[in-house]
């Protein structure tokens, strides 16, 4: 038996050839769904070691910041003890990552990762907006950028979606549940705020 | 008798109009939540967070309980219909609630689910009912040390039990540990880790880094799938079953609820675990294996009740401990703690309305649930054909009016915003978020236990060794972490699937 599947299964649930039969199942499930079960591994051991190589530099940050806090000891501690201790935690794990990796649970970077790019960037608008011109017009401005553009609605149903969308998020938390919001121009043409 | 009384109690907190409305519409998002493919639970729990803060804490968990046992409902209905399962616990069920659809069996296999749920849910919140009092009670006389060791050992678990990569999920639990250490120290008042920011230094709210896990990083997600096709919609037929149903299911029903309710309570357990276990279990003892997997209503009937049982049963270590087993009960656990109230062996004296009331709310939602399935299956099935892009577009509006409204900051929504790029970045690197936010959830009470403990023993590390409880506990630390190095470095080259993995992949779910 797998030795993954014998760790997942925990105690007496642990049942050689039933598991064996739900994993050939699921196999079959994956081949139907279009999910490749295993595709061979790239050899990227660059980018398969990258995360552990930051948490690692991260946990020598954190380690020098601990110290210069002040450690104390053990029965009086400062309050760099505890973030040092758990700074150690974490460069030694990083370290133990950096030998083990091999991208196993990696997924591909392909060209479809531009589009959650492109939406971080649409939702960065938001907080740039919103103290500016209130609720209304940033909502229907984000929104409709990310259904025409990310989400690849027509225009029509785009600028529908988007402008009710943000006038009910504007009736329901603003004058419904009374939430305070920056200052609204889009409310204040009918003397809202 | 005294327990009677107190769920009479409970019952009587319950039935307000206000209360219950909180019920049924925790249930209701919840299984819409289930239906819908793309928001799991965890992000729907995250993205209702903001909203509990104006509610009492009674109403806050009985509501958000309600979305994550109503979820597991909602999750099966897809899988049966569409196979395509609206979160992880119910991917097992697609397997053979798919193929009765296929031969128009689709109408018995929600029905017994439907029945299946209730049965492991009832007998989960019964067993509920006895196990968590006496678990108080044991609990009562836990120290720092001992809540150390507990603590400690509930994180390793879930990183051990509960996600792919044990390694991985450490060191995003040792992250969460760090972000509960920003801010103010609680002992002394040096600003820790503020870089000199003013929104850094009251600490970092729960709900900000939940919403940016969990619900930005998963919008970001849905924008990876846009454009990918939903399945098509198999017939339903009628909601009944017969009589030779009942025979082959009610076995797998109540071997469900045994084998849920105690893999519900470990941490790291809950639905995916308990229902590919009995999946499995049900297969190994049929006199028929062979029907598996061609449409037996075994295979239904038994993972359905166990996730179910499991999803109650995970309240256990939360009410009792305030160990929470999964991220949504860590999101549960935040929303109570918002609210002044940490659950612990305490609770059920101190807050009895809260316990009771909690435990007469699932008997009522697992009623409402019953009721709901059975009439309302084909409205749900229609939501279906709402498009990925406009939920996420919709949940992500929702999103940053939420973060907003805890504490009037734009800075919290650039927080969050961070948290949600983290967390995206996270998931294509396969380091799963939800071991961070337990960790977080956990971290700034379990540096302070630490510290006492410290204080306790004069600086000697040899106390969690010496007291019996925390002993055993602290072994079973050490045991778990050996054994995950050893599997780590055996499977260094080419490591498998495993079935977790699977089931979390047909889900498209990562939490």
């Amino acid at each position: 038996m797998d030795e993954n599947t014998s760790r997942d299964l925990p105690g007496e649930e642990c049942h050689t050839r039933g598991d064996d039969q739900v994993e050939a199942v699921l196999a079959d499930e994956f081949a139907e769904v279009g999910i490749d079960e295993e595709p061979p591994l790239p050899n990227r051991p660059w980018l398969n070691r990258l995360p552990f190589l930051i948490t690692g530099a991260l946990g020598v940050y954190i380690l020098l910041v601990s110290i210069s806090l002040g450690i104390g000891t053990t029965m009086s501690p400062k309050p760099g003890m505890w973030p040092m201790m758990l700074s150690v935690l974490l460069i030694i794990c990083s370290i133990f990552g950096i030998f083990v990796a091999n991208g196993e649970d990696t997924e591909a970077f392909g060209s479809r990762l531009i589009r959650p790019l492109l939406g971080a960037m649409v939702l960065a608008l938001f907080p740039l907006l919103f103290p500016l011109v209130g609720l209304i017009l940033t909502g229907a401005i984000v929104l409709f950028l990310w259904f025409k553009f990310l989400a690849g609605e027509t225009w029509k149903t785009s600028i529908i979606l988007s402008v009710c969308a943000a006038f009910a998020a504007y009736l329901i938390f603003s004058v419904l549940l009374g939430a305070v919001f920056p200052p609204d121009v889009i409310a204040q043409l009918w003397g809202g705020r | 008798m005294d327990t009677f009384f107190s769920l009479a109690d409970g019952f009587a907190v319950i039935m307000t109009p206000e209360n219950l409305l909180y019920v049924l519409l925790g249930v209701i998002i919840g299984t819409f939540i289930g239906v819908l493919p793309g928001l799991g639970p965890t992000a729907t729990i995250a993205l209702l967070l903001p909203f509990t803060y104006a509610m009492g804490p009674t109403s806050a968990i009985i509501m958000l309980a309600g979305v994550y046992y109503g979820s597991m409902y909602g999750g099966t209905i897809t899988s049966v219909l569409l196979r395509i399962p609206g979160e992880a616990a119910s991917a097992i069920t697609a397997i053979d609630g798919y193929e009765m659809t296929k031969q128009g069996r689709g109408g018995p296999a929600l029905a017994i689910s439907a029945v299946g749920s209730f049965i492991g849910g009832t007998i989960a919140i019964i067993g509920l009912i006895f196990v968590a009092p006496w678990l108080a009670q044991f609990a009562v006389r836990f120290g720092p040390p001992e809540y150390v060791a507990l603590t400690i050992l509930g994180i390793v678990m879930v990183t051990y039990l509960g996600t792919k990569s044990t390694l991985k999920s450490l060191l995003v639990a040792i992250i969460g540990l760090l972000l509960a250490v920003v801010g103010t120290d609680p002992i002394v008042g040096t600003q820790r880790f503020t870089f000199g920011l003013p929104g850094l230094f009251g600490g970092i709210d729960l709900v900000v880094i939940a919403m940016g896990l969990f619900g930005v990083s998963e919008i970001l997600y849905t924008l990876e799938r846009i454009g990918t096709a939903s399945g098509k919609l198999g017939k339903v037929g009628r909601l009944t079953f017969t009589k030779q149903d009942w025979k082959e299911s009610r076995g797998p029903i109540l071997r469900g609820s045994i084998l849920g309710f105690p893999i519900g309570v470990l941490p790291g357990g809950g639905g995916v675990l308990s229902s590919i276990a009995s999946y499995g279990m049900e297969k190994k003892i049929s006199k028929t294996p062979e029907k598996f997997g061609k449409g037996a209503i075994a295979g239904v009937a038994g993972p359905e009740t166990a996730n179910n049982a499991s999803s109650i049963s995970a309240f256990i270590p939360l009410l009792t401990l305030g160990l929470p087993s999964n991220a949504v009960l860590a999101l549960i656990l935040g929303a109570l703690m918002a609210q002044n109230i940490v659950p612990g062996p305490q609770l059920i004296s101190t807050h009895p309305e809260l316990f009771w009331g909690v435990i007469a709310s699932m008997i009522i939602g697992n009623l409402i649930l019953l009721a709901l399935n059975w009439p309302m299956v084909g409205l749900f099935v229609q939501l279906l054909k709402l498009r990925l892009g406009i939920i996420g577009g919709m949940a992500m509006l929702i999103t940053f009016v939420g973060v907003y409204t805890i504490n009037s900051s734009i800075f919290d929504m650039w927080i969050m915003l961070f948290m949600g790029v983290l967390g995206y970045l996270m998931r294509k690197f396969g380091f799963e978020p939800a071991p961070l936010v337990l960790a977080f959830v956990l971290g700034s009470v379990l540096e302070e236990s630490f510290r006492q403990s410290m204080v306790l023993s004069d600086g000697s590390a040899g106390i969690f060794f010496t007291r019996p409880v925390s002993a055993v506990l602290a072994c079973a630390v050490l045991l778990f972490v050996i054994s995950s190095v050893w599997s780590a470095v055996r499977k260094k080259h080419g490591g498998r699937m495993t079935l977790i993995d699977k089931a979390k992949a047909l889900a498209g779910e990562d939490d």
